[in-house]
């Protein structure tokens, strides 16, 4: 009986290849990747449904973009907590001269300061002569690649809203992410896989929580899902133990049985249809993300190339790998984040480590990327919420120097999906304490962003609370300089 | 005409497939409207240049005045009714010199086209008269007075004006309205409407049975007395207030006695409380004396703004007026009011001063906690045992708890002596021969995985922040009147116009003011003798009452056409909390303002609105018209009518719905939140952390959830709940793959259709034709058809012996004792129970969650 119901009625559909063995033993059970399974389809067929099951409005249907695009998905390593500028891309010799002089200034109120200068090292490096701190010795090995922005400048000095800014575009809470906007744009490429994956640091949560990741007021269906890097990669995807997959086969076929008489008495509500599909999709989807995030099964090389035998590596390496397998397989958007950058305390140390940690899985993402022809089509940024600031309060200054918040100069990279490599774009006053030359607010690099994936972001708008809404607010100027 | 309607039809399918960007489909008998098609194409390409401020050769493109106006060199951009004569699209198309726009890119065709297409349509007479008035106020800022109802041909089908506004509308476009729908249908739609529950099936059976008119008022009736009525009104009304019961933000800090205003809520709705009175209380509650320790409660709505962390200061406190003067007009106004706080309302008469005029009325205003006695309709007064069992339990669980750890721990560290930590003979060795007397290996290699887990179970149980029913911070809050609602400061602060809406750029200094669009003037309020700098909220108390008051044209017309939306999926007015010019309009003006017409000489009866709609016969269409595919093609959105919409359940009304079918619904009412029962993994990525209540409390409706900013119950989030963070005036319905995974796969489903299968077992027994037609009478109130019901016993019989697994005995049951419902107190493991998965079918079926 449930048997018949898998057979072909009218279209030969074929196993996605990606999908490798899993992929083909699915196939004949007949979840292969297609419009709907094959048993629905041959149940729709009967009865003169499949038409309209087809055009059922698929809210991520893959839409054209605005206009030749370089990227067709992106990857964003979120470095939250924030790096310090002058400890990373933005070498100031001229702070170091000042180590260890008080300055009187407001920060939250007047206090008394002093001035701390960068603990690293900078080298040249590449055709370019790029200058990289020393915490990041295998990046160096790529500047050629990547395009540095060190005249950044954002909205807000906390956090949360620092977060909600760099992810939204909006520094309170509410507005939809980027992510969002771009599946919004663009729609999905897979059919099994979420299009908008969040990878979160497992050591804390992403300041400001889910709202980082949301739609806003976008459809529901453009909002980011997090996936473990540990454990159950999304929450509920599987049934409680003790469901066979083929108890659970049985259950949604008699649930497709059942839903059709219903389709008369509801006539022209897609969302029926919708619906139907749905259960196909999301039984197709609990073995599509397994296998999507299944790092194991990468040649032992390649994990070695990303650092996964390096204990203090392997978290960072394994989010970078598991982002490299989601956009190959189709994942539009995917942000990675490294938490522990906020070092108001001890940055010599603090920030070490943190190179230590994401040094070779990024370098590696970028590498890997590339050798696969994949790095042209995938645009990668890589940013904190905000920078930091070139002195530190007395107290902190005594122990281990660190620096605090700052929102007036803040440097980000970005490589692959059209961005000229070997790029540095604007500077900061002599001592990194705020942008100078040709300054760029972050809806410029939101604005860049969405360009290079094909979007324009005064086009990219949204109807909500008695306007069109963007992500760029009023729109974001093109930063011209890196864009091939 | 036909030729027009083919061009214009092309223009919009163009422009929607070349640019997603516009959300709102053009159907075909749609007039193009020059705010919401024509200006953002201006606005991009033109205004650069031809923006008010710049006017490059005198031509403006903001408004159609100015357009009709025009510049220098052409004169008028635009001559209505005459594209190929207007200079406007000449100059696009590039036929006349310069082709503009001079620089960036050229406008594509399909926007020529559309822009074309609308200059057509423009009426030069109508567009002279308009001009001629002046732009004199219009539609819905003028007064309502009661229409005229019309008379209809077909005056059979009339039982209230409301159907005679409907059919007349219909009759003008040659439509006819769809047949009443079934009795059984009606039932299920006027439980759903009013209670957010299915019937029962006795209820069902006896409304079946007969079949008058009187039988059908009868149940309006009955369901209005329902106390689970004020449940459900309740969650639209904290859906636009954006309820929670958390602050928000990083640390989303909880707020364990807003439940209070939860329930003032909903005894608003049960008492029905008039509408004005309502909106005085919220707004400035504290301010009357009449209405007590209650109108204080009632201020909560002011209470719901996100708290965002700024490193200045004086943006905290513009978020918190930016938030609280834009939440109270859209909600009370239906305006977009903080369109208006950067600049001038780009569509609606609200200039930018109004907007500070109206933010007046707040300056005074800070909100904090002050002791608020409970009044006789909390639960603690009206039930005071059960309050006092509430918070006994509370202190013996905490009390519990300590213990529980205290010897959990002391059990530990008899096991991990020193001596038991050194794992090998050299290390004893190693350790007599040191100095050191330290152990050589951290305590922790000795514990167990689970020991581990418990020890990070203990210490969050005691965390102060992270967790929102943290020990000291929930008692201590949530079951003591000290921590209530206030509202207050003296001497309010001067407020000024802000340039762009920035603090530092004062402008000129304003007065509280309402808006002139209906004043016809902005003149400072009247304070009618009140002190407003010592007076307690007074300034409020000024508002409220020009906002309750019968005169204003917007608070009836947006409170009935909210109402109607929540019956009819859809409100008269598509964009419940705009009704502005650029919002979606209307067709029933007449039967809008005929309604708030209603409302007002009701009293501000909300249920008196509930009997007029749901008696009236629009209201009983059937979802099925043979007119379908004709009718789709001349309104696709069904605003004239003609059928029923169907309507998907919201998430909190699924779940309800779930628990009555299953017999586990928990009716008890108000008091603090119940917490869910949240995977772990989920709580701590979202960086909060709170136990599960007892599953007789999780049994709840849904209105009683813990509504926490940072952790909305996964369920609600997936079907499309309301964003926690702003006013929620309609609720999305989208279809995603998250939830199936809600409804298939989760512990909850699985838990109900278990307990819906030994229900089936208790009242039908072991028969499974009986179980089938029993499970059909819960889920639907209806019996299976025949192949329905050889599909369910087919799927029975397959399989039916299975081997019943051992319980499985997790963690988390033992954490948490064994109300879980998990594996502890089943014999079987879920996929061996047939009946519960042919339950877990049933909820999740397109007609268990559509409403028909």
């Amino acid at each position: 009986m449930a048997k018949s119901e898998f057979e072909v009625c009218s279209r030969v559909e074929r196993p996605d290849p990606r999908l490798g063995e899993m992929g083909r033993r699915d196939f004949l059970y007949g979840f292969g990747r297609g419009v709907g399974s094959l048993a629905l389809t041959s149940l729709l067929c009967r009865d003169g449904w499949l038409q309209a099951a087809e055009t059922a409005q698929d809210p991520l249907a893959p839409k054209q973009p605005h206009f030749a695009a370089k990227a067709k998905a992106c990857i964003f390593l979120f470095m939250e907590g924030a790096p310090g500028q002058m400890d990373t891309f933005d070498p100031k010799p001229a702070l170091a001269k000042y180590h260890g002089t008080p300055v009187t200034r407001v920060y939250g109120s007047l206090e008394k300061r002093i001035y701390v200068g960068s603990p690293f090292k900078f080298a040249r490096h590449g055709q370019c002569g790029m200058e990289v701190s020393e915490i990041f010795p295998h990046l160096a090995t790529c500047v050629d690649d990547i395009a540095v922005v060190r005249s950044l400048h954002t909205d807000s000095e906390a956090h949360p809203g620092a977060c909600f800014m760099m992810n939204t575009g909006v520094p309170i809470p509410g507005s939809p992410s980027v992510g969002s906007w771009v599946i919004y744009g663009l729609g999905s490429e897979s059919q099994n896989l979420p299009a908008f994956v969040v990878l979160p640091d497992q050591r804390g949560r992403i300041s400001g929580g889910a709202v980082n990741y949301s739609n806003g007021y976008l459809p529901a269906a453009t909002h980011g899902t997090l996936l473990n890097s540990v454990g159950a990669p999304i929450f509920d995807l599987q049934p409680p133990p003790g469901v066979t997959r083929e108890q659970q086969q049985a259950d949604i076929a008699l649930l497709n049985r059942l839903n059709r008489p219903y389709l008369e008495s509801d006539p022209g509500n897609e969302n029926l249809l919708a619906r139907m599909k749905n259960y196909e999709l999301a039984f197709r989807m609990q073995f599509a993300v397994p296998e999507a995030v299944d790092i194991d099964s990468e040649p032992d090389k390649i994990k070695e190339m990303y650092g996964l035998n390096d204990q203090i590596k392997e978290p960072m390496a394994r989010r970078c790998l598991m982002a490299r397998r989601l956009v190959e397989r189709g994942v539009r958007y995917v942000q990675v984040y490294c938490g522990g950058w906020d070092s108001h305390e001890n940055i010599a140390e603090e920030h070490r480590k943190r190179g230590y940690e994401t040094d070779q899985p990024v370098t590696a993402l970028l590498k890997d990327l590339k050798q696969r022809g994949m790095l042209d089509e995938t645009l990668v940024v890589w940013a904190g919420e905000f920078g930091r600031t070139a002195d530190n309060s007395m107290d902190f200054f005594r122990s281990h120097p660190g620096r605090d918040h700052n929102k007036e100069a803040m440097v980000a990279w970005m490589a692959g999906g059209g961005i000229k490599g070997g790029t540095v774009v604007g500077n900061t006053d002599e001592l990194g304490i705020k942008a100078a030359e040709n300054v760029y607010h972050l809806h410029d690099l939101h604005g860049t962003m969405l360009h290079s994936l094909g979007l324009d972001d005064m086009r990219l708008t949204y109807y909500h609370a008695g306007r069109f809404k963007r992500l760029t607010d009023l729109g974001g100027r093109l930063i011209k300089e890196i864009v091939a | 005409m036909n030729h027009l309607f083919s061009h214009l039809c092309l223009a919009a399918v163009l422009i929607l497939s070349a640019q997603s960007s516009i959300p709102v489909a053009l159907g075909a008998d749609e007039e193009i409207g020059f705010d919401r098609d024509i200006r953002p194409i201006l606005e991009q390409h033109c205004r650069s240049c031809h923006s008010a401020e710049a006017h490059q050769s005198g031509l403006v493109v903001d408004t159609l005045e100015a357009l009709l106006r025009g510049g220098a060199l052409d004169g008028p951009a635009v001559i209505a009714g005459n594209s190929a004569a207007s200079p406007l699209v000449s100059r696009l198309k590039g036929d006349s010199k310069p082709a503009m726009p001079m620089s960036g890119t050229r406008l594509t065709d399909e926007e020529i086209s559309l822009i074309a297409a609308w200059i057509d349509q423009l009426n030069p007479a109508d567009v002279a008269a308009d001009r001629a008035a002046g732009g004199s106020r219009s539609w819905p800022w003028t007064r309502f007075a009661p229409p005229e109802v019309p008379t209809v041909k077909q005056q059979q089908w009339v039982r209230n004006p409301v159907d005679a506004f409907v059919l007349s509308a219909l009759e003008e476009k040659g439509m006819e309205p769809a047949s009443q729908a079934s009795r059984r249908a009606l039932l299920r739609r006027i439980y759903f409407g009013l209670i957010g529950l299915p019937p029962p099936p006795k209820a069902m059976a006896a409304f079946l049975e007969a079949p008058s008119e009187d039988a059908y008022r009868a149940a309006i009736e009955k369901l209005l007395d329902d106390p689970a009525y004020g449940e459900r009104w309740a969650r639209h009304w904290l859906d636009l207030v954006r309820y929670s019961d958390t602050v928000g933000e990083s640390v989303d800090y909880p707020r364990p006695h807003m439940w209070r205003y939860r329930d003032y809520v909903v005894r608003a709705f049960n008492r029905d409380m008039p509408y004005d009175r309502f909106i005085r209380q919220q707004l400035a509650g504290d301010a009357y004396r009449k209405y007590g320790a209650e109108g204080k409660i009632a201020t909560g709505f002011l209470h719901q703004w996100v708290f965002v962390q700024r490193v200045d200061s004086p943006q905290t406190r513009r978020d918190f007026l930016n938030d609280v003067v834009g939440t109270t007009g859209s909600v009370f106004l239906g305006m977009t009011l903080g369109c208006a706080r950067c600049h001038d309302h780009k569509y609606d008469p609200i200039p930018t001063r109004d907007y500070y005029r109206m933010e007046a009325f707040f300056a005074p205003l800070t909100v904090g906690p002050e002791a608020v006695p409970f009044i006789p309709y909390e639960l603690p007064e009206l039930d005071p045992d059960l309050w006092k069992k509430k918070a006994e339990d509370w202190k013996n669980l905490l009390e519990q708890r300590k213990e529980e750890a205290a010897s959990f721990k002391a059990k530990l560290a008899a096991r991990v002596t020193p001596h038991y930590q050194l794992m090998a003979p050299q290390d004893l060795k190693d350790w007599v021969v040191s100095d050191l007397k330290r152990t050589p290996f951290p305590k922790r290699f000795l514990y167990t995985k689970e020991d581990t887990e418990r020890l990070r179970l203990i210490s969050r149980q005691g965390q102060r922040f992270a967790n929102v029913n943290s020990p000291d911070y929930y008692q201590a809050k949530a079951f003591v009147a000290s921590q209530g609602f206030r509202a207050h400061t003296a001497g309010p602060p001067t407020t000024y116009v802000l340039k762009g809406g920035n603090y530092k750029l004062r402008g000129e200094a304003v007065e509280p003011g309402v808006l002139s669009a209906v004043t016809g003037h902005s003149r400072p309020v009247d304070y009618k003798g009140l002190d407003i700098r010592s007076s307690r909220g007074s300034s409020r108390k000024l508002l409220a009452e020009w906002i309750a008051s019968p005169d204003n044209p917007l608070t009836a017309r947006v409170m009935v056409n909210r109402i109607w939306q929540y019956h009819f999926g859809r409100g008269l007015v598509s964009t419940p909390s705009d009704l502005g010019k650029n919002g979606g309009g209307t067709v029933h003006r007449e039967l809008l303002d005929w309604l708030a017409w209603q409302f007002v000489r009701s009293g501000w009866s909300i249920k008196e609105m509930h009997r007029i709609i749901l008696q009236s016969n629009v209201y009983r269409q059937s979802l099925r018209t043979p007119h379908l595919e004709a009718y789709r093609k001349l309104d696709s959105d069904n605003r004239y009518l003609w059928r029923r919409n169907p309507i998907r359940l919201e998430a909190e009304i699924m779940r309800d719905s779930v628990l009555a079918v299953s017999g586990q619904l928990n009716p008890s009412m108000g008091g603090p939140p119940f917490f869910p029962d949240i995977d772990d993994a989920v709580q701590r990525r979202a960086g909060v952390w709170w136990e599960p209540s007892p599953r007789e409390e999780r049994s709840r409706r849904s209105v009683y959830v813990l509504q926490c900013r940072s952790l909305q119950l996964p369920m609600v989030a997936v079907f499309d709940g309301p964003n926690i963070n702003e006013s929620c005036p309609v609720r999305d319905v989208t279809t995603v793959t998250p939830q199936v995974f809600s409804l298939l796969n989760s512990r909850f489903s699985h838990q109900q259709a278990r307990f819906m299968a030994d229900r089936i077992r208790r009242e039908a027994g072991d028969n499974p034709e009986r179980q089938v037609e029993h499970a059909f009478q819960l889920a639907f109130q209806r019996s299976p058809s025949a192949l329905e019901r050889d599909e369910c016993l087919g799927f029975l019989r397959e399989h039916q012996v299975e081997p019943d697994l051992p319980p499985r005995v997790t963690l988390r049951a033992i954490r948490f004792g064994n109300d879980l419902g998990e594996s502890l107190d089943r014999q079987k493991e879920p996929g061996g129970d047939r009946l519960a998965r042919l339950c877990l079918v049933l909820i999740n079926m397109n007609e268990f969650i559509f409403l028909e």
